[in-house]
């Protein structure tokens, strides 16, 4: 190895334990890494460990009397009954600077029960790295570090209840991102206008108007030429007008698109039982 | 004979008009008591026929009605939507399939659609946003405000925006927040309602890869009102517009909707702030002044920057345009502000773990 790639190696691992430096400086916690598992006080006045044995263990860190809070606590509370009797332990934790009252007036109102535990100078808060109220993390049985996902307006519930099903492997993690990123709704575009004029079609024909059919089992194939349906429901109003030869061809069509069509299998034969 | 026939005309003519401008009976009263934009007739030619529903345009009425004469079709089909889905299938799944449902469209499909002709698109009994905002009437106050969100009114109205049968994302949302906004705040050029350039978040976001938390959330709601506010930049809350302000709690509702208000107005910490010289609290020791107090534009970027915490990289310095650095270098214990709105600066974090 020359020199000069023995400096860059050297650089480059220097300048990769200084980023390390900078993520241990950062204080955020590493998803993955094991957290201690403090004893705190809780507002009725008892003392509970943040993490349990269970298989989701839910931390929200809220603050009473601040609308974001509220909302999720609302959320939270009908998410608690779903997840009743699974593995899943939900604590809220707040600030020593709210009053046990004024935390219990908050979850009562929500209609939530669930343990709040006091993060007496904000220890717990720091220790995790977290910046924003509401945020709930995660973790696992071990006590390792799942998830931190502080608020978002718009579905947190459907996240927070994906991430818990994804720990108690109810769900896999594509699932659990498709979760988190939902699809738009698709419109099959040119697909969908032509399965509305098959059916279409297919109640003309029904109603005895073989003339009006043909016109809607047209449009059908106009906008979807590559729609076995659209093909076979010509076949069957072509038929229907006595046209067999021209039906054939359609349900043949309709047949190299999708050889399962039924349509066009029963309209086929039908035309070769006529001949 | 004749004179019989001067009265008996006329008044055939009018119990027609009257018969042909009745809607079709629904037996289900509460979807007339719904729908509020107008009956269920058709208009006539004259008016403005933008779209027409095919079974009425091919004199179908049987498609739909229990009779078939288009001069006396009779009732409708009950129920309307089951009517409705057995063309329109496509929208009977997309409501199935939805995590959340319009209750109007899954009450009934003409509660926003006129099912024979339209002076709309797609049918629609009435333009949006107006035949929305009917029902949304928090929305129609929203749009009142101050400030006005352009999309609620151009091209597709509501609909740019929502998905108005059936979505995967609360509000009917057709997407994420971000993916709606970005969507369309992905080009130069575009201007606010004073006609002020507006960014363009997509080149933001790719330039600054340190995102804050509800951009990097995908929920732009977080700290912004789509349908119309009195804030500028249609904020939810109060956030101070200039670079230096008297500190006011009041006037930082935005931030503190997520951050811990201590987060400033505390002049010492060792936990609600990494931004701190020993237990000095050094946000507090720039925000929090009685007169020239830097607001958290100052030094943080509100969407994306290439420092971490959103730190800029620069700040606005007098009126000429020129940018000053801000030299922010992070270190193992805390960081420096060099050459910048003062001289270098270091504070050392000594509470960290």
């Amino acid at each position: 190895m020359r020199i000069w790639q023995v400096w860059m190696t050297l650089l480059a691992l220097s300048v990769a334990g200084f980023l390390g430096v900078l993520e241990q400086a950062s204080h955020r916690t590493p998803v993955g890494q094991v957290i201690d598992n403090p004893q705190l006080a809780t507002t009725d006045g008892g003392k509970a460990r943040i993490m349990g044995d269970a298989q989701a263990n839910v931390m929200v860190f809220f603050r009473p009397g601040e609308d974001n809070s509220r909302g999720v606590l609302k959320d939270l509370a009908a998410g608690v009954k779903e997840f009743a009797g699974k593995s899943v332990r939900f604590v809220g934790i707040v600030s020593d600077r709210h009053k046990g009252a004024e935390v219990q007036a908050e979850l009562k109102e929500a209609g939530l029960v669930m343990p709040v535990l006091v993060d007496s100078g904000d220890k717990l808060f720091a220790d995790l790295g977290l910046t924003l109220m509401p945020t709930i993390c995660m973790a696992d049985k071990a006590h390792k570090l799942a998830f931190a996902t502080p608020f978002t307006k718009v579905n947190y519930w459907q996240i927070t209840r994906a991430q818990i099903r994804y720990l108690l492997k109810e769900i896999t993690e594509a699932q659990m991102q498709a979760a988190l990123n939902p699809e738009a709704p698709v419109f099959k575009g040119e697909d969908s206008i032509a399965r509305r004029h098959v059916k279409m079609a297919e109640m003309q024909l029904k109603s005895g108007q073989a003339d009006k059919a043909l016109d809607a089992a047209r449009s059908a194939v106009q906008h979807g030429p590559k729609l076995a349906a659209a093909h076979s429901v010509m076949g069957a109003v072509l038929a229907a007008k006595g046209d067999c030869k021209a039906a054939v061809a359609a349900f043949d069509v309709a047949l190299a698109l999708d050889k399962n069509d039924a349509r066009a299998t029963a309209g086929k034969k039908a035309c070769a039982e006529k001949r | 004979m004749k004179r019989l026939a001067a009265i008996t005309l006329p008044l055939l003519a009018l119990y027609a008009a009257q018969a042909w401008a009745k809607p079709p009976v629904v037996k289900d009263k509460e979807i007339h008591v719904k729908h509020k934009t107008g009956n269920l007739a058709p208009i006539k030619a004259k008016e403005g026929i933008v779209s027409a529903h095919g079974p009425y345009e091919s004199g179908d009425c049987g498609l739909c009605h229990t009779g078939k004469d288009p001069a006396n079709p009779g009732p409708a089909q009950t129920p309307v939507n089951a009517v409705c889905y057995n063309c329109h299938e496509d929208i009977q799944q997309l409501i199935a399939k939805g995590k959340y449902k319009h209750k109007t469209a899954e009450q009934s499909c003409t509660n926003c659609h006129n099912p024979h002709n339209s002076k709309q698109k797609k049918l629609m009994a009435g333009a949006m946003p107006g035949i929305c905002v009917e029902c949304h009437t928090g929305i129609k106050n929203a749009m009142a405000s101050a400030h006005k969100h352009e999309a609620m009114t151009s091209e597709s109205s509501c609909s740019n925006c929502h998905s108005p049968h059936a979505s995967n994302v609360e509000h009917l949302l057709s997407r994420l927040p971000f993916d709606q906004c970005v969507g369309c705040h992905n080009k130069d050029g575009m201007k606010d309602e004073a006609g002020k350039p507006l960014t363009n978040y997509k080149k933001l976001l790719d330039e600054n890869q340190v995102h804050h938390a509800p951009v990097a959330g995908k929920d732009c709601s977080s700290c912004h009102k789509p349908h119309g506010g009195d804030n500028f930049r249609l904020l939810s809350m109060a956030y101070p517009p200039a670079f230096y302000a008297p500190y006011d709690a009041a006037n930082y509702a935005l931030c503190f909707s997520c951050h811990d208000e201590k987060l400033v107005s505390a002049a010492e910490t060792t936990t609600l702030t990494r931004f701190r010289d020993g237990k000095t609290n050094l946000h507090y020791l720039h925000v929090a002044k009685s007169d020239r107090g830097r607001t958290c534009r100052a030094c943080h970027e509100v969407h994306a920057s290439k420092q971490r915490f959103q730190i800029r990289d620069d700040v606005p310095f007098g009126s000429s345009g020129w940018r000053l650095k801000i030299n922010f270098k992070m270190n193992a214990d805390g960081g420096t502000c060099d050459k910048t709105c003062h001289t270098a600066k270091s504070y050392v974090n000594t509470t960290r773990k």
